[in-house]
Parts: structure tokens; sequence; C-alpha cells
């Protein structure tokens, strides 16, 4: 591998980082491991570069590395059952016992959002609710506006299944937060 | 209130996604409008997405191509080098050397004017507890790395140091890595077993360290005991009198 080629996708990785940490936080619902996960994934990537077909879709193919690095958190995060970072939590609220986490709290976070309010936690929830795959399209387009074609590439799904994830997950999203909006108006 | 007609609901999501132009989106915007049902479900999409926006978009200070420095081997300085002074070399250093400058700045005028995340209270608890709830789920790690490069990379960007273990005596193994906080929120923690006894490793910075009780602790029959070094501090919680595993982290590039 040259100099250039690592250079190049050191920019690449520059470009699209937000998109791809979008991704990460989607999958497992936690901002505070979204970035780890795309470092991780970075990392990977360096080392697969020679897999990079070049004139393909760059941001496709990374995105598909951060997407399995995910899971792959995913899958040890649901074998420890609960994660360490609420183990602690808990353990300072109870002194002993480990139980899941307040209803209150913003599990995806950790990290408590300045101006966070119980509307915004049941958003929050609510999200975490979806499909994982319908999660990624609907944060992809509302965070970061792309088109359709655009989402489709980053998770290898065709552009009309990323356009029904999107409108479903309003929907969902609605119907599970129309009495909340009502409640907390 | 009803859905006055379910059959409109597609041109909805459309009208709300952004996908409709022209007369189109004109005719459904003034439609909404006269329905008090659709009028309420546009503005609770409205609020729903302003919501995910403030609660998954990503930090202002993201940098992940931070975790490549120590991968990519880039010559300290590439352009001087009469060997690899080539057009391209030199532009793309030039390149870099500007994405980087423009990061830095940017990193250093968020810090002045703007205010980060408020970070979460950090309240500790004693780390024979922290011992016992993670062997009580089974003392599972939360990763397993095999890679000493990549290991390395994990401590140096959560420590600033780039650690890895040396060899251990028959009987010693790293189980993998945790996120057990500890002595902080930013702690890494490392599982082990010492001869198939569970012992425990928190890696902090030395300003984390709120000087947790070391020692034996009759309660719990464990040992916890402390180490400093490489500007780190290592607190190894476990039933044994003395240490078995902190000793043998080692910084990475003075291994090789």
């Amino acid at each position: 591998m040259t100099q250039l080629e690592k250079e190049e996708y050191a920019r690449l990785l520059h470009e699209s980082q937000s998109r791809l940490w979008t991704i990460a936080a989607a999958i497992v619902g936690d901002r505070n491991q979204a970035e780890d996960i795309v470092q991780e994934a970075a990392i990977t990537g360096l080392r697969r570069l020679g897999d990079f077909r070049e004139g393909t879709n760059f941001v496709g193919w990374i995105s598909q590395i951060v997407r399995f690095t995910a899971l792959n958190h995913l899958k040890m995060e649901k074998r420890r059952k609960i994660s360490s970072l609420d183990v602690h939590t808990d353990v300072v609220a109870n002194d002993s016992a480990v139980t899941s986490p307040p209803a209150n709290t913003v599990t995806m976070a950790g990290e408590l959002v300045p101006g966070q309010n119980e509307f915004d936690d049941r958003v929050a929830r609510a999200i975490q609710n979806l499909d994982e795959v319908r999660r990624s399209c609907f944060l992809l387009r509302v965070i970061h506006n792309l088109d359709y074609r655009d989402i489709s590439e980053m998770l290898d799904i065709p552009e009309g299944t990323a356009m029904s994830h999107v409108h479903r997950a309003k929907s969902e999203l609605r119907n599970a937060l129309a009495s909340a909006s009502e409640e907390l108006a | 209130m009803t859905e006055p007609d379910s059959g409109f609901a597609e041109l909805f999501d459309a009208f709300v996604d952004g996908a409709l132009q022209g007369e189109e989106k004109e005719r459904v915007r003034l439609e909404i409008e006269s329905s008090d049902y659709w009028s309420s479900q546009l503005k609770l999409q409205r609020r729903i997405d302003d919501a995910a926006r403030s609660l998954f978009s990503p930090p202002a200070d993201l940098d992940i191509s931070r975790s490549l420095d120590g991968v990519l081997d880039v010559p300290s300085s590439p352009i001087l080098t009469p060997a690899n002074s080539t057009f391209w070399t030199r532009r793309n250093a030039v390149v870099m050397l500007t994405i980087a400058a423009s990061v830095a700045w940017m990193a250093v005028a968020l810090n002045l004017f703007s205010s980060r995340p408020e970070q979460p209270v950090f309240r500790p608890v004693e780390l024979t507890k922290v011992y016992q709830t993670c062997v009580g789920e089974g003392f599972q790690p939360y990763w397993v790395c095999d890679d000493d490069e990549i290991f390395a990379t994990t401590f140096e960007r959560r420590q600033g140091v780039e650690l890895n273990l040396a060899a251990m005596p028959a009987g010693r193994e790293m189980v993998g890595l945790s996120y057990l906080a500890g002595i902080s929120r930013r702690s890494t923690s490392m599982l082990a077993t010492v001869d198939g006894q569970q012992v425990i490793v928190f890696v902090a910075a030395l300003d984390d360290d709120w000087k947790p009780k070391t020692g034996f602790s009759d309660e719990s029959n464990l040992y916890v005991h402390r180490l400093e070094k490489f500007g780190l501090v290592f607190y190894e919680v476990s039933p044994f009198d003395e240490m078995s595993v902190a000793p043998y982290f080692q910084r990475f590039r003075e291994s090789r």
C-alpha cells in the first residue's frame, strides 16, 4: 500500500465521519460508543484497504465495515445483558443490585444532552424501539438530510426500501409519541 | 381526534419527507392546514425530528482520523525527504497539514466559545464492589482484543498512552477489555485470570485518581493494589496479596 493511498483513505474517512458516526449510534443506540466503534472500524478499514476496489463507492464500503463493527459490539453488549456503564450507574444508585436503568434515563447516552427534556427522553426510547435498519435510515435522513441513493449505498439496501423505512419510521414514531406530545406539550 | 382520510397518509409522508414539488406540494400543504388531525401530525413530526437532531447529532469535535495516527506510519516530515518529494506527496502533505491545522483551530475555538455537552456526574464506588458486580455477571469482557496494535491504540485513545502487555508467566491470561468505569468514566478495565482466579486492572489518568481504598477488604476478601507509571494509575483488584498483572503493562512503542 502506498503512502498516497493511506492519506487518501484518511481524507475520505474525514469527509464521511459524521455519517459513519450516525450509523454506529443508530445501531448501538449509544452516543458514547459510536465514536469508539467508528474508530475501530477505521482501523479495520485501513487494514483491509486492499479489498477496496478503486472506482467503487468508498462511503458504501466503509459504512458496511462500521455497520458490522457496530453489530458485533451490540452482540457482545447483549451477551453482557446490560452495559457496564449502566452497571456502574446502577451500583451507584442502589449500592448493590444491578437493575434496569430508571425509566427517565436516556440509555443511548450515559451522557445527558443539555436542555434535554422528558419528551426528548421519550423520543429517544421510541427511536430505540425501531428496527435497526429503519432507525439508521431515519437518522441518516433526518440528521444528515441524505438522499435515498446515498442511504441505500451506505446501508446496502434498495432506494425504495430506504424510503419506505423512513416513512414507516416517522409514522411509527408519531403513533408512539402522540400521547406524550399531548401530555408534555 | 380521528384520522379523516387514511388514503392521504402516503401524500402526508411524502410532504413531511420533502419529496413533493410545485403544485402538488401546495395542494397537500393546504389540505394539511385544513385538517386538525394532519396539522397536529405535522407539528408532532417536526417536534420528533427536532428531538432526534438534538439527541443524535454527531459531536462537533469528532475526529476519527485521530485513531489512525499510530497506524498510518506517516514519516515525521515526508515532504523534506528527497526520496519522496514528488509533487503529489507535497500536495497531499500540504492538504493534510491544512486539514490538521483547521481541525486544531476548530477544536480550540469550540473549547473557547462553545459549551461542550455536560459530562455526567461520576460518583466513586469501591473497586471491590465493581469487581463483585463484574464477577457476578459472569466476568465477561466487553471486547476481546488479540491485536497488540489495536490494544495499544485503545489505551492511547482513552488514556493518552499506548499500552500493551508484556508476556506473562504461565497461568496468567488476559480475558479482555471492559469499560467498568471504577476510577472515572474514561478509565479502561482489563479482565484477566491468574491461576484460575479473576483479576481486574483499572487504568486511568493520574488526574482522574480519586484514591480508592487500597489493601485488604474483610467484607469482600479482596485486595486492592495501586501502581503509578507512565503518568497513569493502575488499580488491581484480586484475591491475591500482591499484584499479578498490572506490572506487565508496558509502553507499546518501547516494547517493540
